[in-house]
């Protein structure tokens, strides 16, 4: 069986994620008293930027865990610039109410004005992929994906059978350690945090596709190896990163490694990894 | 789903001095007023707030105009009906319509400068002092009493939330009290989310409150007061245009984009008899007047 991840993996995050970005900082700036555009606001963003870009450390946190590199897209780069400007302005300085403001609001709000981009070979891809085991798994909304999918098919069709096997809200960023069905961590080398791997929701997702199989039956290809792929190689599954230029040296470094594990340079490569092996 | 869950949707439907040539469905007439209101309650909005205009738009306080608006609302809508109380002209006919027994009006909690600047110009657009005297604001607050209508606090400042407490003292207010917290006019409190947890920090506990945006930064304070626990109020008197910048062709559709902006947040909008519950949980309100 092979689960997809979609955005970023079938589509160029950045791309498509300008008018998000770029619409959820207006909103902030807003939030906080400023115009958009407002030079202060714009210089910590600029100012956060470049620390996150420079700290290989740097991860995107989850109910107080961090759970992935914080410059691979930018859905995730966005946190901590927005935690940045509401510290400045002492804006939501009480956790639930920022986390509703950030995690539900104003990431959905501005989701929602994304535009869609693909990769290159996405639509051949997904074509290709008709009639064999194959999902998209994805943490955004099951609705926002089928829209995708329908938009880069262009009206054609071929892409009609997939609508039925997108899995939204995967949740792949929940890390739950009470769930002992994965160990613990993973350690890189190059990276001082541990890759955390208790991601139970992801995991049920996952398990209830395979119906009954083990992860050694499964392939999971992705573009963030922490959020992705991490796990279900930790069970067995064999994995396909999908890199660009976010992606950080150390997963590089291990997937290339890894007997399971490929580094994939073009969507080309997807269904032979999968199901050709 | 817990009250606290549930978003109470105002609509401000027209306000005092916007004008069609501003925003082509801005309602003038009651009939306009209340097929304006209609299109809001059947966007999810279960209050509507009111001011009565002419035939040509200007701003009246006829006893006679607003009896024909709500006759027109209840024809085409069981929405709950707000009256204005403030603005320009004398109390004794800024007061009278309470006696047609809305299920609430707005009660200015406070006097301020009320003005707005163009940095442009570098002069004011317009200014003045909006003078609300204790003893306007009692007075107002008995006439609601007699009438059993629900008083909705306005509050331009931090100052005016605690003024409550004299309403409160005198057995005037009844709880849940229902604050509405208008952001953004210079003179007042300003539009951000910093300044309005601070007035949410200050209600009583068990209140409701509401937030109330001017003109497009409505919209990151409509997501602020969902993200804090609030209500929210939207609707052509406060802003024309739509969240994408569009001007908004009616009510209904600023209704509709908070309500949805309401679900995105993981709270529910508040059905008719939910309001009714959560303002008037002993069920004596004015729902049938």
């Amino acid at each position: 069986m092979l689960a997809l991840d979609f955005d970023g993996t079938m589509t160029d995050a950045e791309l498509e994620g300008e008018p998000f970005t770029r619409g959820y900082l207006e909103d902030l700036a807003l939030l906080v008293g400023r115009a958009a555009g407002d030079p202060e606001v714009d210089a910590i963003v600029a100012a956060t930027r470049a620390a996150i870009a420079a700290d290989p450390e740097a991860a995107f946190e989850w109910a107080g865990r961090r759970v992935a590199p914080s410059d691979v897209d930018p859905y995730l780069r966005i946190v901590p610039i927005a935690h940045a400007v509401l510290d400045r302005f002492d804006a939501f300085p009480r956790e639930p109410d920022r986390a509703a403001l950030l995690g539900r609001l104003l990431y959905k709000y501005n989701y929602a004005k994304t535009t869609v981009v693909p990769r290159p070979g996405a639509r051949a891809l997904l074509a290709s992929l008709a009639g064999t085991d194959s999902w998209i798994v994805t943490n955004s909304h099951t609705d926002h994906v089928r829209h995708k999918i329908s938009v880069i098919d262009g009206g054609g069709g071929e892409l009609a059978w997939l609508s039925t096997r997108v899995r939204g809200l995967a949740s792949k960023f929940e890390v739950d350690d009470a769930w002992d069905g994965a160990p613990a961590e993973l350690r890189l080398d190059g990276l001082e945090r541990p890759v955390l791997l208790r991601r139970r929701k992801y995991h049920a997702v996952l398990s209830e596709l395979l119906g009954g199989r083990g992860f050694d039956a499964l392939t999971v290809v992705g573009d963030i190896f922490e959020l992705d792929l991490a796990m279900p190689l930790a069970l067995g599954a064999r994995v396909g990163l999908v890199a660009g230029p976010g992606t950080p040296p150390h997963e590089r470094a291990y997937v290339e490694a890894h007997p399971r594990a490929r580094i994939l340079a073009s969507l080309d490569d997807v269904r032979g990894f999968a199901f050709d092996a | 789903m817990s009250h606290a869950d549930k978003v109470i949707v105002s609509c401000a439907l027209t306000g005092a001095v916007t004008t069609k040539k501003q925003c082509a469905a801005i309602p003038y007439t009651p009939v306009e007023i209340a097929e304006e209101a209609r299109r809001a309650y059947e966007a999810g909005a279960t209050i509507c707030h009111i001011h009565a205009r002419t035939d040509d738009g200007a701003p009246t306080w006829s006893k006679d105009v607003f009896a024909s608006i709500m006759a027109e609302i209840k024809a085409r809508c069981p929405v709950l009906i707000n009256w204005s109380t403030g603005g320009a002209g004398p109390m004794k006919e800024r007061i009278s319509h309470l006696a047609q027994r809305p299920a609430v009006a707005a009660l200015n909690m406070g006097s301020m400068n009320y003005a707005k600047w163009s940095q442009a110009k570098q002069a004011f657009v317009f200014n003045f002092v909006f003078t609300n005297s204790f003893e306007d604001i009692t007075a107002f607050a008995r006439e609601m009493k007699e009438h059993n209508v629900k008083p909705e606090m306005e509050c331009f400042d931090t100052g005016h939330v605690g003024s409550h407490v004299v309403l409160e003292s005198l057995g005037l207010i009844e709880k849940p009290y229902h604050f509405s917290f208008i952001m953004g006019v210079l003179g007042g409190i300003a539009p951000t989310a910093r300044h309005l947890a601070f007035q949410a920090d200050n209600v009583p506990a068990g209140s409701r409150w509401k937030a109330i945006g001017i003109s497009r930064e409505q919209w990151p304070l409509m997501m602020a007061a969902l993200s804090l626990g609030g209500d929210v109020r939207v609707g052509l008197e406060d802003n024309f245009y739509l969240p994408d910048g569009a001007m908004a062709s009616s009510n209904g559709e600023l209704v509709a984009s908070v309500a949805s902006m309401a679900r995105l947040a993981g709270r529910s909008v508040a059905t008719l008899e939910d309001t009714k519950q959560i303002l008037w949980p002993d069920g004596r309100g004015n729902f049938t007047a």
